[in-house]
């Protein structure tokens, strides 16, 4: 028996050695975070719709359309452009991520036929009247940060790595932000954002994920400004994965086509 | 509290898969994430899972009935894909209203200013605008083939019920005081065609040369709508002209060139509104000339009639009134470069009024103004005189357009969170006029440096904007009546702004305006913003023009207005 006993301490050993040398670093959870594409943004269409919600309870649907494509890895370009609400539609934006550099953002409004330059130091600031801000949307706190891993918590059944991160550009507008990372797919399915002074300022959950063509993405998520009591369900309707939409399809050019 | 965990599909095998993968080591690098190797779900069909909330309610959550935020969401659909043709619609209906109070403003100020009152004084003046109704449907409409074919038509239906001030000599009688103005417009009308590299638009349509915004000097294609230069939607403020317009790619440099095959004037009004060419500041012998020659015709053509003295020539379409430009463009990292060039004409009218003629309208010096069509105190007796005076084959009014070259630069370059743009251009001839509108002309250049600060909402914006141009030649005072320049300086600076910036969820202010350095004046348009609806847009606000003598605002300081426009956009 004490064999017995033994030879299965012998056999679980490893496996727990094993197990624990699996265990990612924080950094490595936060780097899968950065792969991975929950809005459909860097590779691919999608068709999705933002309803904008006051504290009174007045509604604001945005709808658009979405398309992007991978430079220089992780960065990416994408171009979006609206169709709702009516004083929007025909309205596109175009997003090229700069590694060295603010990204070169443009605004092209059918009023004026043509295309804007818009700062790209917006990124704190509010995208098109949501609450996601442009640094939610391309993570860029995200890249340049110092993380932890604080613990494992559960989000329904999933298994989520809860990780602290302290972005480390001094023109973010968080001081940090708790991640709760499911530990299969690195989606992350709950954030909560912490202003300069360390209050809670907005909470973003996913509340649908779906994987397509082998990526997953959050096809339904809610962003909360607390300040603000304001919210914004970010759905995805449509998505096509793995595109190569050609590069001449993002430029300036390009965002003046309807 | 009920938990529940729905996965559309394979739940077991989801399960099983999220076991696995604790344990799992998935860290193989973007690539294979993304092509699903490590995916620990071992097969690549779709899957949808539907996550609990935080507050854990997950029935709420999962299938809220008292949050309409996400009872309005529709669920996520399976993978589709994006229609390869579509047709899109849209436009919007508005409705101003317009009270033109300046002056009656200007009636309670009389002690300090010299100007006198039409409805009062005798001197001789037009009849104006006090108040305008204005009624606009805008429609467009568009049929895309995927990224390759586009076809585009617009138009706007607009019908203006002008309400006029009774003047003291030249409007009983002679125009209806209250006046209709059904005006349909055909705007954009064209096919385009894309290729990786190529684009081809034919067709009348929108070509935005340049960056400013309140003055562009490089944007010279299309004609502009000078009727309502601040009350009208901005797209309206310039005519989409007949326009061949090709682009050709090349990393980040774009060329493009433009052939406007006939020439399209201005459209003005040269008397009876607020914004036309003549007005009380004109002199007095010109309206009263106008005033006069509308009597030769009945009131309800009297628009028609009025229209007749905006141009005595014309380029003519027979290759003649033929524009061309090129463009060439840099989007590059952290700043735009753009050059311009362009061979077409000045669209402001030349115009020479011949001295015969200007004897015959000023007649004796300090004698009134003579009337026309002539009576019994003054009988046709002149006239002959001034036809036998006026040189063979040349009219008493000419109004002609000059041919010039453009050639202009822009930049834009973000600067933190500002975007600083800068628009210069160089034109070979420039049209201005003085007072009596005896025209000149001269090289000039402009230029306009903006600071633009956008905080990523659409509805927010600053804007200011430094305008300059400076005349190469001196302008010369005008031989017969020793006028200067109206509006203009040798070299004339003006700061121009735009604040558009959002209250709350609903409110939001604008305030749009000119402040003239050299010479001095101010046109300022604030308004109140209400959005009731994503749909509704609702103004209420003023405009406050004034300057100092030969001003814009000066010349147009009747113009002092308040108004209140409601838009609803579909």
């Amino acid at each position: 028996m004490k064999w017995l006993v033994l030879t299965l301490a012998l056999l679980l050993v490893p496996l727990r050695a094993q197990a624990q040398a699996g265990e990612p670093s924080a950094e490595e959870v936060v780097q899968r975070v950065l792969d991975s594409d929950p809005w459909g943004l860097t590779k691919g269409e999608i068709k999705a719709s933002a309803i904008l919600t006051d504290k009174r309870g007045s509604k604001r649907e945005l709808a658009f359309i979405a398309a992007s494509r991978r430079h220089d890895p992780p960065l990416s370009k994408s171009i979006v452009r609206f169709s709702a609400p009516p004083d929007l539609a025909g309205a596109g934006f175009l997003q090229i991520q700069r590694r060295n550099g603010e990204d070169d953002r443009y605004l092209f409004l059918p009023a004026l036929k043509r295309s804007r330059r818009i700062s790209g130091n917006l990124r704190g600031s509010a995208f098109m009247g949501t609450d996601f801000s442009f640094a939610d949307l391309d993570r860029r706190d995200l890249r340049d940060s110092q993380a932890q891993i604080v613990g494992r918590e559960k989000i329904g059944s999933a298994s989520c790595y809860v990780v602290d991160v302290i972005p480390r550009r001094s023109d973010s507008q968080y001081s940090h932000l708790k991640l709760w990372v499911r530990a299969d797919n690195f989606l992350t399915m709950r954030s909560w954002m912490y202003d300069k002074a360390n209050v809670q300022v907005k909470t973003f959950e996913a509340r649908e994920i779906k994987r397509v063509s082998g990526s997953w993405f959050v096809t339904k998520s809610l962003m909360t400004d607390l300040k603000h009591e304001h919210k914004t369900l970010l759905t995805l309707h449509s998505i096509i994965v793995n595109v190569d939409i050609p590069d001449e399809e993002f430029s300036v050019r390009a965002l003046e086509k309807p | 509290m009920l938990h529940r965990y729905r996965a559309q599909r394979h739940q077991p095998t989801l399960a099983l898969a999220m076991l696995v993968g604790l344990g799992a080591s998935v860290f193989t690098g973007e690539t294979a994430a993304q092509e699903g190797a490590g995916e620990p779900f071992g097969d690549s069909e779709d899957l949808t899972e539907t996550i609990p909330p935080s507050d854990g309610d997950v029935v709420e959550s999962i299938e809220p009935s008292g949050d309409s935020t996400e009872a309005a969401a529709p669920a996520a659909e399976p993978e589709a894909k994006l229609p390869d043709a579509r047709v899109t619609l849209s436009g919007y209906a508005r409705q101003s209203l317009e009270l033109v109070y300046g002056e009656l403003a200007r009636e309670t100020r009389t002690s300090t200013e010299a100007a006198p009152s039409c409805a009062t004084d005798p001197t001789p003046c037009l009849w104006r605008d006090v108040f305008l109704s204005r009624s606009q449907l805008v429609l467009s409409a568009s049929y895309l083939q995927k990224r390759h074919f586009e076809a585009t038509v617009s138009g706007v239906l607009g019908y203006t019920l002008h309400v006029a001030q009774r003047a003291h000599r030249y409007s009983a009688g002679i125009v209806d005081l209250a006046r209709g103005e059904l005006d349909p417009q055909l705007r954009d009308a064209y096919v385009a065609f894309f290729w990786p590299a190529v684009d081809l638009r034919i067709g009348q349509q929108r070509v935005a040369w340049g960056r400013a915004d309140f003055q562009s000097p490089n944007d010279v294609i299309n004609a502009r709508d000078l009727r309502d230069p601040f009350f009208s939607e901005t797209e309206l403020r310039h005519q989409p002209t007949p326009v061949i317009r090709s682009s050709v790619t090349a990393g980040p440099v774009t060329f493009e060139g433009v052939v406007s095959p006939f020439f399209i004037p201005d459209r003005f009004d040269v008397y009876g509104s607020s914004w036309a060419a003549i007005q009380r500041q004109a002199p007095n012998e010109y309206q009263a000339f106008l005033g006069g020659a509308s009597l030769l015709v009945d009131p309800s053509i009297e628009r028609e009639f009025a229209q007749l003295w905006q141009h005595s020539a014309r380029p003519l379409d027979n290759g003649k009134g033929t524009s061309a430009g090129t463009k060439i463009s840099a989007e590059l990292p952290g700043i735009d470069l753009s050059a311009y060039y362009h061979y077409g004409y000045d669209r402001t009218p030349y115009v020479r009024l011949d001295p015969a003629f200007l004897e015959y309208l000023y007649g004796a010096t300090g004698a009134e103004p003579r009337p026309f069509p002539p009576n019994d105190a003054t009988p046709f007796t002149p006239l002959p005189q001034l036809i036998n005076d006026l040189r063979p084959n040349r009219s008493p009014i000419s109004a002609r357009y000059l041919r010039r070259h453009h050639v202009g630069f822009d930049l834009a370059a973000p600067l933190g969170p500002f975007v600083l743009r800068l628009d210069t251009a160089y034109e070979s001839r420039r049209v201005f006029y003085r007072l009596n509108f005896n025209s000149f002309a001269t090289p000039a250049v402009l230029g306009v440096a903006a600071v633009e600060y956008q905080n990523g909402s659409l509805g927010d914006l600053i804007l200011v904007e430094f305008l300059a141009q400076h005349l190469l030649h001196e302008p010369v005072r005008d031989p017969a009546t020793d006028l200067p320049l109206l509006a203009y300086e040798r070299t004339t600076t003006a700061v121009a702004g735009t604040l558009r910036w959002t209250l709350g969820e609903s409110w939001g202010v604008d305030l749009r305006g000119l402040v003239g350095i050299n010479p001095e004046t101010y046109a300022l348009q604030p308004a109140l913003r209400y959005n009731p609806t994503d749909s509704v847009t609702l103004r209420l606000g003023a405009l406050i023009v004034s300057g100092e003598e030969r001003s814009f605002g000066w010349y147009y300081g009747d113009n002092d207005s308040a108004f209140v426009q409601l838009r609803y956009g579909f």
